[in-house]
């Protein structure tokens, strides 16, 4: 018994303490940010106001986001930059009919919605619309506790090949969302 | 009972303390955001028989020494540099998850010459880079050295030669004069500044070759020979390359003094350098290795178009090729405009290669980004992975912004991007490009970058030159001039 204790006092020590990055707030500027060995975390967890469930609804027509927070994300495996991002799924229901749904969230690489932290009560959003393949970007305004705006608008730059469908847009790009 | 309250008291100090280090571990550096960053090294003897990596050690020995012989055996015979070096006997430095190993290296002719072969582990590509190291000390020091002595700045007696490739002349010092193979070209060392995180700057000038040889008469740079490089020493980001024309100057580049300018072949660094060597990478403002794009007469024509457009209400794109006589040609044909007031616009895979292409930025009201966005970097990695790219070394991308004011186009910009790794850009596309949102929604927001129309343009600049440089994204950015655009 005395062995275990030992052996997880010093498994935790060490998970704790061998990869030793400096900690970041997610409210730190790029200037502050030094090294290549980081994590910038939701130190203060101010993710939480946004993370959960919101749905605009208007009839039987509706909106749904559900937001998740993925801590000490990397790039990639050899990357000693970590992040913590928020990611979601979506459904938009017009009449009774599904027009657009993603069932699952997923986090980097293969998001489909992803929320990125300018302010506390502003988000950068980036969404996929899985009909047209088609990408928007915009911002998500929490205006109260349980009210949030959310605007979407097209992705400055050149877009060639790839997502350039025919097929417009079919998520709603400006909407008041409230949590649930 | 006496017994087990002892062990509970035992247990609740190991609780306590546990508690106690796992709260340190993670609070302090937070509170210490600039004081905690200074690495500290583990030294060690080591036999390479015994070591961890010893495989890819070995084979990068084979590289370098191009021996046939058993490398398994004690002792190991560069053919080509004429030394050996003992396995038994290395030097580990070990920094996380970095490495460095240290070997001595013997001649077969007497020498008062103190030399190592040192191999430092790239651990993002899990290689190793090879260097010789000469050390210009007397007698007395090095038997200093051998008693486990300290020699005050050694550093500055030493002198690193990379083995192989020329690139790694990141770690030389100040005031060597490094020739490039493949230009012919020679770059001195103006200054290595280490910083506590790790980062080093390094700023250097192209200078004539010693003995007069080897300077390239094809420049058509301007003269202000400055270049800076930075990196971290634990993390291989040298983006320096071997094509560098030695024309230009760019972050992760060569530097740029032009043999035609009055000033040519003099080694004295230009008084502009004496303000180069900064935390951040320098960005070009000369463009001359663009010099041949910039000249075309079709360049301006479209560029005319392109600025005048910054200030209304669509983004215009061109495709360009080069024509036979070296110029590059941006046809009607190739041209594509976006839907009134809305940013972004959209264009097919052309059906050929292509070596260019050029666009405009506008500001619809709601800000516009006056850097290179996100989405244009996954355009350039389309046209890349799908193989419409004639030539990647040669490719131009360019962008003119209207810049934050709307009422003036006083902070408007030019830009231009090209690629100087290859490998690198694949390796970058391959994480951050392969979706539009996660480079323009991701990687631009995340707080070490955040590249943003509502910030300066100088800001903007200096946080996008540095988001593809800590990312090693193979690329090199340059500043055009508007209202010269030969400059």
């Amino acid at each position: 018994m005395k062995k275990l204790i030992l052996f997880t006092t010093v498994f935790v020590v060490m998970l704790s303490c061998s990869a030793q990055s400096i900690v970041y707030d997610i409210t730190a500027s790029p200037e502050q940010i030094v090294g290549d060995n980081y994590y910038i975390k939701d130190v203060n967890n101010q993710f939480s106001s946004v993370v959960g469930t919101w749905k605009w609804q208007d009839g039987i027509s509706y909106f749904e986001i559900t937001l998740q927070k993925f801590e000490m994300e990397s790039y990639s495996s050899s990357s000693t930059k970590y992040y913590d991002h928020i990611y979601g799924k979506y459904k938009y229901v017009e009449n009774g009919v599904v027009i657009a749904e993603v069932s699952q969230i997923n986090p980097f690489p293969n998001f489909k919605l992803v929320f990125s932290f300018d302010t506390p009560t502003k988000y950068i959003i980036g969404i996929n619309d899985v009909v047209s393949g088609k990408n928007k970007k915009g911002y998500f305004i929490i205006i109260s506790p349980n009210t949030a705006t959310l605007e979407l608008k097209d992705i400055e730059g050149v877009n060639i090949g790839g997502y350039n469908s025919i097929i417009p847009f079919s998520l709603p790009t400006s909407v008041t969302l409230t949590k649930q | 009972m006496k017994h087990k309250l002892k062990n509970y008291i035992k247990l609740g100090i190991l609780l306590f303390g546990i508690l106690f280090l796992v709260t340190n571990c993670e609070n302090e550096p937070i509170k210490e955001i600039h004081a905690i960053t200074k690495p500290s090294f583990k030294t060690s003897k080591i036999n390479l028989s015994n070591f961890k990596n010893k495989d890819k050690v070995f084979k990068k020995l084979n590289d370098v020494s191009k021996n046939t012989t058993n490398l398994q055996n004690r002792t190991v015979y560069d053919s080509i540099n004429n030394f050996f070096v003992n396995t038994e006997s290395v030097i580990l430095i070990e920094y996380e998850e970095y490495h460095w190993l240290t070997f001595n290296i013997e001649r077969d002719y007497e020498t008062n010459l103190l030399e190592n072969l040192i191999l430092k582990y790239n651990a993002e590509h899990d290689t190793y880079q090879a260097f010789i190291s000469e050390y210009d000390i007397t007698d007395e020091e090095r038997e200093l050295l051998s008693q486990g002595g300290f020699i005050p700045n050694l550093e500055h007696k030493t002198t690193f030669y990379p083995i192989v490739e020329f690139n790694n002349n990141i770690l030389n010092r100040p005031g060597d004069i490094i020739p490039d193979p493949i230009t012919g070209n020679c770059y001195m060392i103006d200054d290595v500044i280490r910083y506590t995180d790790g980062t080093f700057v390094v700023t250097y000038i192209q200078v004539d070759c010693p003995g007069g040889a080897g300077n390239n008469s094809n420049n058509n740079g301007d003269g202000n020979g400055s270049g800076t490089e930075t990196g971290n020493d634990t993390d291989n980001t040298d983006t320096n390359n071997s094509n560098n024309d030695g024309d230009s100057t760019q972050y992760g580049g060569g530097g740029g003094a032009d043999t035609n300018d009055e000033n040519a072949g003099d080694t004295n660094l230009p008084d502009d350098l004496d303000n180069t060597v900064a935390t951040l990478p320098n960005i070009d403002n000369t463009c001359n290795k663009l010099s041949k794009v910039s000249n075309s007469p079709s360049f301006q024509l479209r560029m005319q178009e392109l600025i005048a457009n910054t200030v209304n209400n669509t983004e215009i794109f061109y495709y360009g090729r080069h024509l036979n006589n070296g110029n590059m040609d941006y046809s009607a044909n190739d041209r594509y405009e976006g839907q009134p007031n809305f940013v972004g616009v959209d264009v097919p895979l052309p059906n050929t290669k292509v070596d260019s292409f050029i666009h405009n930025h506008f500001n619809n009201g709601n800000g516009t980004l006056s850097v290179f966005s996100g989405s244009d970097l996954y355009s350039l990695y389309e046209l890349y992975i799908n193989d419409k790219i004639k030539d990647l070394s040669k490719f131009v991308m360019v962008v003119t912004t209207p810049g934050n004011n709307i009422s003036s186009t006083d902070d408007d910009t030019v830009y231009a991007i090209t690629i100087n790794n290859s490998l690198e850009f694949a390796t970058f596309g391959t994480k951050f490009l392969t979706d539009p949102l996660i480079v323009d929604v991701l990687l631009y927001n995340d707080r070490d970058n955040k590249i943003d129309k509502n910030i300066s343009n100088e800001l903007n600049e200096e946080r996008f030159v540095r988001m593809l440089q800590k990312n090693s994204s193979g690329m090199s950015v340059y500043r055009g001039n508007r209202t010269n655009l030969n400059s």
